[in-house]
């Protein structure tokens, strides 16, 4: 058994170890310190609902509660240049077609079709349009680009026979226009697509029918905006009025490539 | 009996010959389009209807603009000027001013003070509808809302996820040179709704967004020593990340938020250490007598870009997360420090110094296609958008302070940040969910 003065070295060490443990608990090392943050940013929930389809034109546009009810037709489109011919593919209503439609409107008053423009005015509202148009530049840039290299220059063919009937020059001008107006968007990811398009011309040179596309019903959202910026073009160069007869009724196809457009620049 | 055969023939032949006829005529034409153009979309945003609908509109606007990819078209041109989001717009007179693209819009406040924004995105030329949606929350959100739209309508146009509804944190700086008050703040990714997180008596460097949450790390300069930071900026959430054997600086999530790649200096040298977080385990992955910092992971997890000067000047380098296969991907002249690596993983962005004169470039990940997009007195410090389109940098000018500024991948499109003050070291927040 030990002695009591055996004892003082382990009493002692005892002594410094609770010592120690308690200057460690009330002395907190650099590392460990906690800093005043301030408050916290909190992310609030947004819900978010899809809207219905939109209705066809034909049916009633009944006033509904819901805010996002479809859309119905409005009133017919004003008197301008493109409307007094309106084609087939056009999904506005015309006025013939549905009057009635537009009567029941929610808001009758403030919906109903604008009025006509006194003839005066359209050389006001033609200087406003052109003034938007160079103000945008939507054609003017385009226009200037044409094929830097051979292997970017527009193709032109046709099935064996009907070339003698429709030029190579006539598809290079149909080609050519359509590059004017092809605005594809190369940063997207799966970029290295083509894009079929193919759609028939009247032969006032408007659309006979809507064009489509070989990506019209592509899962991977990339791919169908690639395919919606490829027949945009197409409906945006209607009417094509320079293109010789043989051109018309015809079905043509165009292959938009955006890998080759888009890896050479 | 011979005649008769070839009267029979001829006759077989003639009526082949008209059955056919109509089909020659209408074969097919293909014609390959191999050029187009590159400029932005126009897009008509007419103000929304409703409480605060010309403002959501104008969020939206600015979005779409900033990102180089749409031109918004002047409401001043606009020729139909009373939309009703549940009715039709008239789409001709849409066409005359070249709108490619329209959205309409109504915001209601309900009885509960909810905004809800309706909208509908319209494909002008095909006169269909593209999108159609109702967002809802509580009517001071309502920048969040309208950042929503934006990102909505430029992902359903683009195919990419858009990068509006984020926020980026940043070092607020305020005060001379000589005493610098450097804070922790954030903001949305326009500018709006600045505060700051730390009061200024730490000085705090390079902070860094977590891909996947909203947890920022950075470190904290006190009494010269330095800590590394993990802060939780929507539940308050702090924690220190240990300690270390030496200086820790210019830490960096892993792409699942699971480790943080970090620098520690001893003995002169710096070398990177990767910190798994949940064990707090740290395996150090460059063993070098130089400087090698400012690791950022590959979107997979799989590799590390780094910054390194054992070739004498700094120099990117690229590694596997285990340290294995360091290679040299930048060889051309001038200085390449803080490379990261694009959300994308097709890019990595870097800092890079050529004589007095700095700029922010990208290159392929194994150092091709080097592009620089920005030039100036002083740019540093690029952080990706989450969609790997736009790059936030700080930028100084002779004689002035930092300010945040971005720039798309192109190079095309580049502006100042709306942060009034002093600002540098941006990192760029994920998607808000």
């Amino acid at each position: 058994m030990a002695s009591r003065t055996d004892r003082y070295p382990a009493l002692a060490a005892s002594a410094l170890l609770h010592a120690a443990v308690l200057i460690a608990a009330l002395v907190a090392w650099p590392w460990s310190q906690t800093i005043h943050m301030g408050d916290v940013v909190p992310v609030t929930l947004i819900s978010a609902a899809q809207a219905p389809a939109p209705a066809p034109a034909e049916q009633a546009p009944a006033p509904q509660p819901a805010a996002t009810k479809a859309p119905v037709p409005r009133a017919p489109p004003q008197p301008a240049a493109r409307e007094q011919a309106p084609t087939p593919a056009l999904a506005a209503p015309s006025p013939k077609t549905h009057p009635q439609k537009v009567a029941p409107q929610p808001t009758p008053a403030a919906k109903a079709k604008p009025t006509p423009a006194p003839s005066e005015d359209w050389t006001a509202l033609a200087a406003t349009l052109t003034h938007q148009s160079q103000a945008t530049g939507a054609h003017s840039s385009a226009a200037q680009r044409g094929p830097s290299r051979a292997n970017q220059a527009v193709q032109a063919r046709t099935t064996t026979g009907v070339s003698n009937a429709i030029s190579a020059a006539a598809m290079t001008s149909l080609a050519g226009e359509l590059q004017r107006l092809w605005n594809p968007n190369c940063d997207a990811p799966g970029g290295d697509v083509t894009v079929k398009v193919t759609f028939k011309l009247t032969e006032s040179g408007r659309l006979d029918g809507s064009p489509s596309s070989s990506q019209a019903n592509a899962s991977d959202p990339a791919l169908k905006a690639a395919s919606e910026r490829a027949v945009r073009a197409v409906y945006e160069g209607e009417p094509f009025s320079d293109l010789p007869p043989a051109l018309y009724g015809q079905n043509i196809t165009v292959n938009f490539n955006q890998k080759t457009y888009c890896s050479s620049r | 009996m011979l005649l008769l055969r070839r009267q029979a023939a001829a006759i077989v032949l003639l009526l082949a010959a008209v059955a056919f006829a109509p089909a020659l005529a209408r074969a097919d034409v293909t014609v390959d389009v191999n050029q187009g153009v590159l400029q932005p979309m126009p897009i008509a945003i007419p103000a929304f209807n409703g409480a605060q609908g010309a403002e959501i509109a104008q969020v939206v606007e600015n979005d779409l603009s900033g990102s180089g990819l749409f031109k918004p078209i002047d409401p001043n041109t606009f020729l139909e000027r009373s939309l009703d989001v549940n009715v039709q717009p008239q789409f001709p007179l849409w066409k005359q001013i070249n709108a490619q693209a329209l959205l309409d819009g109504q915001a209601t406040v309900d009885s509960d003070g909810r905004m809800h924004v309706d909208f509908r995105l319209w494909d002008v030329y095909a006169q269909q509808p593209l999108l159609g949606f109702q967002y809802s929350s509580t009517q001071d959100n309502w920048r969040r809302l309208a950042h929503k739209i934006a990102d909505a309508v430029y992902e359903r146009l683009t195919g990419e996820k858009g990068y509006f509804d984020t926020r980026v944190v940043f070092v607020a700086e305020s005060g001379p040179k000589t005493k610098r008050i450097r804070r922790l703040a954030i903001m949305d990714q326009d500018g709006a709704n600045p505060s700051y997180l730390t009061d200024g008596a730490y000085q705090v460097f390079t902070p860094r967004f977590s891909s996947n949450d909203q947890e920022i790390t950075f470190m904290l300069l006190r009494d010269s020593a330095a800590s590394i930071y993990l802060f939780n900026i929507e539940t308050g959430r702090e924690e220190v990340l240990g300690q270390f054997k030496g200086m820790v600086f210019a830490p960096r999530f892993s792409p699942d938020g699971a480790k943080v790649a970090l620098s520690v200096e001893k003995n002169g040298a710096s070398n990177i250490d990767v910190m798994d977080l949940r064990t707090r385990q740290v395996r150090q992955v460059t063993f070098d007598e130089a400087i090698d910092t400012s690791a950022s992971f590959s979107p997979d997890g799989t590799k590390i870009v780094f910054n390194s000067d054992r070739a004498g000047g700094p120099q990117i380098y690229v590694m596997n997360a285990d340290g294995s296969d360091q290679h040299r991907i930048s060889f051309g002249d001038g200085r390449y420090t803080t490379p990261v690596w694009s959300p994308k993983g097709d890019l990595i962005a870097f800092t890079k110094q050529t004589g007095s004169t700095f700029h922010i470039g990208v290159m392929h990940p194994d150092g091709s296609d080097e592009k620089l997009l920005t030039t100036s007195y002083l740019d540093e410090g690029p952080s990706w958008a989450p969609n790997g389109r736009v790059i936030m940098f700080s930028r100084e000018t002779a004689g002035q302070g930092a300010r945040l500024w971005t720039v798309d991948v192109t190079g095309q499109v580049s502006r100042a940040a709306a942060f009034p003050g002093g600002a540098s070291d941006p990192a760029w927040s994920p998607l808000l969910p």
